[in-house]
């Protein structure tokens, strides 16, 4: 290959990689960020010990060391790239050794480097795992280096079962490489790593995986990560690659810019599009990170952009929650639903990890600590690699508000350990020293219950009646109950639940939100009634006109209600009118 | 140039990643060894002084001196010298002297305090559940059985490769006999009978399935619970989660004939029957029993009192009137009874109410001498934090059991004596190689167990158990 080539090759690769990073680095910042929070570099005995009694020893301590970094997105990205280049130089390299005498075709190196850099854009994929790849390939590049002999051959038998330990299920794209690159030297080799391979799978069988466990360790099958035949096929796509890149040689050599950048181009353009085109995972993972960092700001502006997304609108109710504003501005980002959709989040089992981890924030609002510190256990508990920095942190949060200063000091003691938490850590552990609980964590305590109930785990409103009959000027928690209620268009029941807990209660402390006044008069039926209402809720003159204007022109219209009440956009009315869905008892 | 950049940038990244430990809350002594009295054959007591540098240890007993030297805050005991040192000093009692240069300004720290080695021996092996302490789901569950001599321990669950099914506590009788439930889709209860494996099924059409349990002294028969176990969540937060059986029976399984036995003294709606464990003699079982209120809202009337059945080994049959041996009173419930190898003892778990105890903080051991029937409530091994789940050694003299009395929501395993006058010794935390893995593992060592022989099957076999083996149905008997 001609110093020409060879400069061309560089150039490429270092446009790929260049690209790469600017888009880790624009559209997936997030994501990254997010494998720090579910992941910890620790090295403590039990972690030691949890390192040992899994594959891909190197990896995984390497990777989560790595991934502690990832909370810069700058070093994130630059990380990536970094881990990327070394794939590529390793296959370049491979590819070298493979055909010493031929001219191959190095810019294909670039794409298991597009496939890596997609999954990579999966928030549980972890470091470890493109460690890993980083390092077969390159131990792959080692052996291939050993001249034929017996020595060499009982080595490769060894060798991919040693990668195995080392670096993880990748240890098969070692395997297959250096079975390509030996095609031509006997049968030997050839038995000698499938005696390799077949070791590799006894020993995931000794460290109690299934085989799909095996071939995939470090990545754990069942959380957010790419498709999981994907990962499985890598390997064979990185062989394909090798024997696409020799076969092909002439022909790619002379034409390469016009077969093969197309070539690329069309494949990266699939997997770039699902990667950085996956703007509702990215969005739903900042918004979290957001609030994870206290940036309630952000978070408001994030959750009022245009496309209203589940979480969104989660974590715009939180936002109004903590400002007083449930109500008031309940029906105002377009996303209407029921409360399930809008207000709450589930938590059982198989449901996704986001909810456990997010729908603290709201419940650490409403007072109920008892249920946040369930979702806080369970989203710790269901992480792939069991342990987040992001839960322990909260968990440490928790148990301050609870004034359970062991179990504090617990969570804080494996955070103190850690690099990004350490300070962190540190000021909440003097705090506690000093008993100088942050206020914020006084305010959550101020909301929890005096008295003890039971409820059902994930019954909410259970849940937050106890807490509204306890603490009735628990704002939050009441207003969470009512807009249930209404968000469900179950009107009676948040009637009674409004005699119960605003009149002549709260509504002598705050104003009453319009969206609770226009609620009290739907079902008003009759000029007495109006009047009794009226009086009764002290509705505002207002309301009171914004509902004879509505009165008043259903009474003389024949346009459809929905046009109608068009005119009244923003109001329960309209909400209760035009928004269709089952089992309503007011519908 | 190039690679000179790489190594100057991987160095960077690197002290950047090196955390400095501060380790602020491990200052002196961790775990606490002061002044307990220790099997004859426990592992060596690795410590950590916190912020320590150079720790020198000196050990004086009877027979001589011997020094020990630790560094970096840990102390390791060489495992022969230290075993060599307890069959010196067996029924001795030892004076440690601990010195430390403490890091950063140097300066010299010491304690003092005594270790007795007890000339009794504690069981050899030990099988502890090591489960996430969340309320109701867990992710990776592994039984480990613990070797107490050393650091050793293998797998005898893990429920990675058995699609991370729910895997209960593994039971020894000490003679041959062992069970271990496994939960989900093709779970069942793994037997080890003289040797011999089985998958069983225990649940059959008039009995449930076997839930706590316990084996005779022959290790021909198991009783066990049967019960609907749900749970419930405080609005408290420090109160945490309780378990409840919305209705619980006790049953016998004859492991020769695989047949399920029940009585109508100890099944029915009236009552709610717990936690059976049998005599030493093997001829009366003893039980946990409580009215039946509903639940949860009626939870703290369910006050359990230690009731007894007879038991005739030759037929496998429950007699057909249980008596009531300790009242329990408006305040207390009784749990996890396990009466000692030698008859003296029935050990019990004393919560405010209920049935499941391990979020009880209030909840203590409490030791009932058969013979007289008096109760000590042994302030000396109790602590704040929850201590469950106990169990007794071969030769009573040891108690392990299961305490979150360090943090409040991790257990570990706690050891303690129990004299043959029903003196008792300060407990102590089952040693590690590095006691940091109490520290910062995220799991709590549940449900431990302890047995003089290793078990006959490892993680791999259970899990072949649960994949490819077929269970055998128990037939129910009359």
């Amino acid at each position: 290959m001609g110093r020409k080539n060879r400069s061309e090759d560089f150039f490429f690769a270092a446009g790929v990689l260049f690209v790469s990073w600017i888009l880790l680095f624009s559209k997936a910042p997030y994501r990254l960020d997010f494998k720090e929070q579910v992941s910890i570099f620790l090295f403590g005995a039990d972690r030691i010990n949890w390192y040992l009694s899994n594959p891909a020893l190197f990896a995984s301590i390497a990777g989560d060391w790595l991934t502690q970094f990832y909370v810069n997105s700058t070093l994130a990205a630059t990380l990536s790239v970094f881990l990327f280049a070394l794939i590529m130089a390793a296959l370049a390299r491979f590819f070298r050794l493979a055909e010493p005498d031929r001219p191959v075709c190095l810019i294909l190196s670039a794409v298991p480097v597009l496939f890596e850099g997609y999954f990579i854009t999966f928030p549980n994929y972890p470091v470890s795992a493109t460690v890993g790849l980083t390092l077969s390939i390159w131990s792959a590049c080692a052996l291939a280096h050993l001249k034929n002999s017996k020595f060499s051959y009982l080595i490769y038998g060894i060798a991919v079962p040693a990668l195995f330990v080392i670096a993880g299920g990748h240890a098969i794209t070692a395997a297959l490489l250096l079975a390509f690159v030996k095609r031509r030297d006997g049968i030997s080799p050839m038995i000698s790593i499938a005696a390799g391979m077949a070791l590799l799978l006894v020993l995931g069988r000794l460290y109690n995986l299934t085989m799909f466990q095996t071939l995939l360790w470090p990545v754990t099958p069942g959380y957010i990560n790419p498709p999981e035949w994907l990962l499985i096929l890598m390997p064979w796509i990185i062989l394909a690659v090798m024997i696409l890149s020799l076969h092909y040689h002439k022909v790619m050599d002379k034409r390469w810019k016009n077969v093969i950048l197309p070539l690329l181009f069309v494949a990266g353009i699939p997997l770039s599009a699902t990667a950085f085109g996956a703007e509702e995972l990215e969005n739903t993972v900042k918004i979290g990170t957001l609030a994870y960092r206290n940036e309630w700001k952000e978070v408001k502006m994030m959750a009022s952009s245009h496309k209203p997304g589940f979480y969104k609108i989660f974590y715009w109710n939180v936002c109004n929650a903590r400002q007083g504003h449930l109500a008031d501005e309940l029906l105002n980002n377009g996303g209407w639903g029921r409360s399930s959709d809008m207000l709450f989040l589930s938590t059982v089992k198989g449901d996704p990890y986001f909810s456990m981890m997010y729908y603290t924030d709201a419940l650490l609002e409403m007072g109920d600590v008892s249920q946040a510190t369930d979702c806080a256990l369970l989203a710790q508990t269901v992480m792939p690699g069991y342990y987040s920095t992001r839960m322990l942190r909260r968990l440490a949060e928790i148990a301050v508000v609870t004034g359970d200063y062991a179990v504090a000091t617990k969570y804080l003691n494996i955070l103190i350990r850690t690099r990004n938490h350490r300070n962190w850590a540190q000021n909440l552990l003097d705090c506690i020293a000093a008993d100088k609980i942050p206020e914020q964590y006084l305010q959550w305590r101020s909301r929890t219950v005096p008295e003890d109930r039971f409820f059902v785990q994930g019954d909410i409103r259970s849940s937050l009646s106890i807490i509204a009959s306890q603490s009735p000027y628990n704002r939050v928690a009441v207003d969470y109950l009512l807009c249930s209620y209404l968000l469900d268009k179950n009107v009676n029941t948040f009637i009674s639940l409004y005699d119960r807990y605003y009149l002549n209660a709260l509504d002598r402390i705050v104003s009453v939100p319009d969206l609770y006044q226009e609620a009290l008069l739907v079902n008003v039926n009759s000029r007495e009634s109006l009047i009794e209402t009226v009086e009764k809720y002290h509705i505002s003159q207002r309301v009171y006109d914004k509902y004879m204007q509505l009165l008043e022109a259903r009474a003389g219209d024949s346009r459809p209600e929905s046009v109608i009440t068009t005119e009244a956009m923003r109001t329960y009315w309209h909400f209760i009118m035009v928004m269709r869905y089952n089992n309503t008892e007011n519908q | 140039m190039k690679s000179r950049i790489i190594i100057l940038v991987s160095t960077l990244l690197l002290l950047a990643g090196c955390s400095n430990r501060t380790d602020s809350t491990l200052t002196g002594m961790f775990p606490d060894y002061r002044d307990i009295t220790v099997p004859c054959n426990i592992a060596p007591l690795n410590f950590r002084v916190g912020q320590a540098r150079k720790i020198k240890v000196t050990v004086k007993g009877n027979a001589g001196e011997y020094e020990f030297a630790g560094r970096n805050g840990l102390v390791r005991f060489p495992l022969k010298k230290w075993h060599g040192m307890l069959e010196n000093e067996k029924g001795n009692t030892l004076n440690v002297s601990v010195e430390w240069q403490t890091k950063g300004d140097r300066s010299v720290g010491n304690d003092s305090f005594t270790w007795t080695v007890a000339s009794d021996s504690i069981d050899r092996y030990m099988s502890y559940r090591l489960i996430e302490p969340a309320y109701e789901v867990w992710s990776e569950i592994q039984i480990e059985q613990r070797d107490m001599e050393n650091f050793s321990s293998v797998l005898l669950g893990d429920n990675r490769n058995a699609d991370m099914c729910c895997m209960n506590c593994h039971t020894s009788n000490r003679n041959g006999t062992s069970f271990m439930h496994l939960r989900g889709a093709k779970g069942g209860t793994i037997l080890n009978r003289n040797g011999k494996l089985v998958k069983l099924n225990t649940k059959t059409e008039k009995t449930g399935n076997t839930v706590y349990g316990d084996i005779s002294a022959d290790g021909r028969y198991g009783v066990f619970t049967t019960a609907d176990i749900t749970f419930a969540i405080h609005s408290q937060v420090d109160l945490r989660m309780e378990v409840y059986d919305q209705r619980s029976d006790l049953v016998v399984l004859d492991f020769d004939n695989l047949t399920v036995t029940d009585s109508p003294a100890t099944s029915g709606d009236d009552y709610q029957e717990t936690f059976p464990c049998f005599s030493a003699d093997g001829r009366t079982i003893f039980f946990c029993r409580a009215e039946h209120h509903e639940q949860p809202d009626s939870i703290s009337d369910m006050h359990y009192n230690i009731a007894v059945i007879s038991f005739d080994p030759e037929t496998g049959k429950m007699g057909d009137r249980a008596i009531t041996i300790v009242r329990a009173g408006d305040n207390i419930s009784f749990s996890h009874l396990k009466a000692s190898p030698d008859g003296h003892w029935l050990m019990a778990t004393a919560a405010r109410y209920g049935t499941f105890p391990v979020w009880h903080k209030e909840s203590e051991l409490w030791l009932i001498d058969l013979h007289t029937r008096k109760i000590d409530v042994l302030p000396k091994i109790n602590a704040y934090g929850a201590d469950t789940y106990h169990s007794w050694s071969s030769n009573s003299r040891w108690v392990v059991f299961a305490s979150k009395r360090d943090d409040l929501v991790y257990g570990r395993p706690y050891i303690a004596y129990i004299g043959p006058d029903g003196n008792v010794g300060k407990p102590f935390v089952l040693p590690q190689k590095d006691p940091d893995r109490y520290v910062t593992t995220l799991k709590s060592f549940n449900l431990p167990e302890l047995y003089t022989t290793p078990e006959i099957y490892n993680a791999r076999d259970a899990a072949s158990f649960y994949n490819d083996v077929q269970p055998e149905q128990v037939q129910y008997k009359p």
